[in-house]
């Protein structure tokens, strides 16, 4: 599949143009910048957001996704994320893993290691469309994971949010597989495949096959070894996820870390009437100011 | 297939997902398909199934776009303070505008889950640009939702044929009468269902501006006009119970003549939660597309005078 965007093309992106797409219009500030960027084949879904008002960082924020069904939950919190983030003056740079969202692929053959080169490459495409040189990055749950673990990667990256990240992969999968039966129990849902079989290869609406399951098993982000940001914001909205004990290990390098405990409702938690799943407000409040703060 | 990125609309806020065919697979006399949002469910739908379903129907020629109402996902929000109501129409048809310059596309099919299909017939009983419409799991989408009397009536009603088709005759009945001896049921709100199903039935009926045999009279406009109009109910969903009590017999003619098409999945909930109905749903559109382009060559073929109402030409 081959993909082009009619912004794109419009900001500078490397996609190819399509001639029956709307002619070049510069876009007014405030209106988002939605387009397709990364490899051929393999490319994500990005929307860009320029920073509003009269104050211009020399930060730009990338934000990244949690996976499956908290990618659907959270998007209203991503929106607000976004806005608020944009009206203080960063470059935003929203974006969707392969497999997930509008991205090209299918979560059948997504992979951690792709995931973390998305952001990697989702990180390269942030500086350039913010044409700054400082990059935050901001993710939920597995997206802050896999931020972590790009960051590490590269060493580039001036600040990171993670929020209720998921530090082991085995506790996160444990908990998919609760929720997983819980839905089953629940919900209005019959399998035609042996009850051990749904839970063991689907999560919540989505696949997990064997090979993703075994690179979210490989998780830990305590192992890291080397110092993701030099700016870092740990949020512990909810106690059954200690995040004490990653604070202490990303503090071992040297950089600033602050861990933030904000007690909100589990808003990953699955229900079935997603309309009724609360922006966490407060936590959301916090993470702005502090992105603020740290980049003035 | 090729994806693009669209921005589009009066203020060129509406941010949506063109999934086109490749030129191999392309065919310019295909209505355009148009996936309206499920509530605030944003544009990839309720466990991207719309991205398969645009992938799927991408790949048997017709063009589809995804987008996002104004305040959902990355589209803008409104400067005036219009109705939901009135705004999705608005915007469906504009989105229509916008393929209909940049696609070429002059009629359209519209589908969504729940509150899309509720925008989805919206738009097609005001629009004859619109030739099909899906309806997914839609709610109290066939009555004349201003009549407050009729709407909770018809409410309860459908919430207490909900609840015993549920408890008595689905398939789910073992997993309900579990939760049932179990405590683990909302009997609030059942025995609430009921009895005012059951003291409005008793209720003498006071004149009003329109009655349950309104209903439904949508469907015959479009059904008058050539449009064809597909409800897909999931059987964990009131939604079938609502025809069943809105429409009474009618709904067995209906089908039988092919006014009405109708597909039940069986084993799924409202948002089809499980891989394998997410599948059945995407062949189930997938087949009615077909079935529409085979309408189409018949109807080319036949004499011009020859009625439509031919079961053979539907489902």
């Amino acid at each position: 599949m081959s993909t082009g965007s009619a912004n794109a093309r419009l900001t500078g992106g490397d996609t190819p143009l399509q001639p029956k797409l709307p002619s070049a219009v510069a876009a007014p500030a405030a209106l988002p910048e939605p387009f397709y960027f990364g490899e051929t084949g393999m490319r994500l879904f990005g929307c860009y957001h320029r920073p509003q008002g009269a104050c211009r960082r020399g930060c730009a924020v990338l934000l990244c996704h949690p996976l499956g069904e908290e990618y659907t939950r959270f998007q209203r919190l991503y929106r607000q994320l976004t806005r608020r983030l944009s009206a203080a003056g960063f470059p935003v740079l929203r974006f969707d893993l392969s497999g997930c969202g509008d991205s090209e692929g299918d979560l059948e053959t997504a992979s951690v290691d792709q995931w973390v080169f998305d952001i990697s490459t989702a990180i390269d495409e942030t500086h350039r469309r913010g044409c700054v040189d400082q990059c935050c990055v901001l993710g939920l749950r597995l997206g802050g994971t896999l931020a972590t673990m790009a960051a590490a990667q590269r060493g580039d990256v001036s600040g990171l949010v993670l929020w209720d990240p998921v530090v082991h992969g085995v506790a996160y999968l444990r908990e998919l597989h609760e929720m997983q039966r819980a839905m089953l129990s629940t919900a209005h849902v019959r399998p035609s495949n042996r009850r051990s079989k749904v839970l063991r290869t689907e999560a919540l609406g989505y696949p997990l096959p064997d090979a993703m399951r075994a690179g979210l098993e490989a998780l830990d982000l305590t192992a890291v070894r080397r110092q993701p940001a030099q700016r870092i914001l740990v949020i512990e909205s909810h106690t059954t996820v200690d995040q004490q004990g990653l604070a202490e290990n990303l503090k071992q390098f040297g950089g600033a870390v602050t861990l933030q405990r904000r007690p909100e409702p589990q808003s990953w938690l699955w229900v079935e009437d997603v309309g009724r799943v609360l922006v966490p407000y407060r936590s959301l409040q916090m993470a702005v100011r502090w992105v603020s703060e740290a980049f003035p | 297939m090729i994806e693009d990125a669209v921005r589009f609309g009066a203020t060129q806020s509406l941010v949506g997902i063109l999934t086109t065919p490749s030129d191999r697979d392309a065919d310019g006399g295909l209505p355009a398909v148009i996936l309206l949002n499920s509530g605030l469910v944003h544009r990839p739908g309720p466990n991207r199934i719309y991205v398969k379903i645009a992938r799927s129907l991408a790949a048997m020629g017709y063009a589809a776009l995804r987008f996002d109402f104004s305040g959902i996902g990355d589209s803008g929000v409104r400067e005036d303070n219009l109705p939901f109501a009135r705004s999705c129409v608005i915007e469906t048809q504009e989105a229509m505008d916008f393929l209909n310059t940049h696609q070429g596309s002059n009629t359209f099919i519209l589908m969504g889950i729940c509150s899309g299909a509720l925008a989805s017939l919206r738009t097609a009983r005001q629009d004859p640009r619109v030739v099909g419409a899906v309806l997914i799991n839609p709610a109290y989408h066939l009555h004349d939702r201003d009549d407050a009397d009729l709407d909770a009536t018809l409410i309860n009603r459908t919430q207490a044929r909900h609840y015993w088709r549920i408890l008595l005759r689905s398939s789910f009945r073992g997993k309900g009468l579990v939760r049932a001896l179990t405590g683990r049921i909302d009997y609030r709100t059942i025995l609430k269902a009921v009895m005012t199903a059951a003291c409005g039935a008793a209720r003498p009926q006071r004149q009003r501006a329109s009655t349950p045999e309104d209903a439904g009279a949508d469907l015959l406009k479009l059904a008058k006009r050539g449009a064809r109009v597909l409800h897909v109910c999931s059987e964990g969903d009131p939604s079938s119970d609502y025809l069943r009590t809105v429409l009474g017999s009618r709904l067995d003619e209906w089908r039988a003549s092919g006014l009405l098409e109708l597909e039940v999945i069986p084993g799924t909930n409202h948002t089809f939660m499980l891989l394998e109905h997410q599948e059945y749903l995407v062949h189930v559109v997938r087949d009615w597309a077909r079935s529409l382009t085979q309408h189409k060559e018949r109807a080319c073929r036949r004499a011009p005078d020859t009625p439509l109402s031919d079961p053979e030409d539907r489902i």
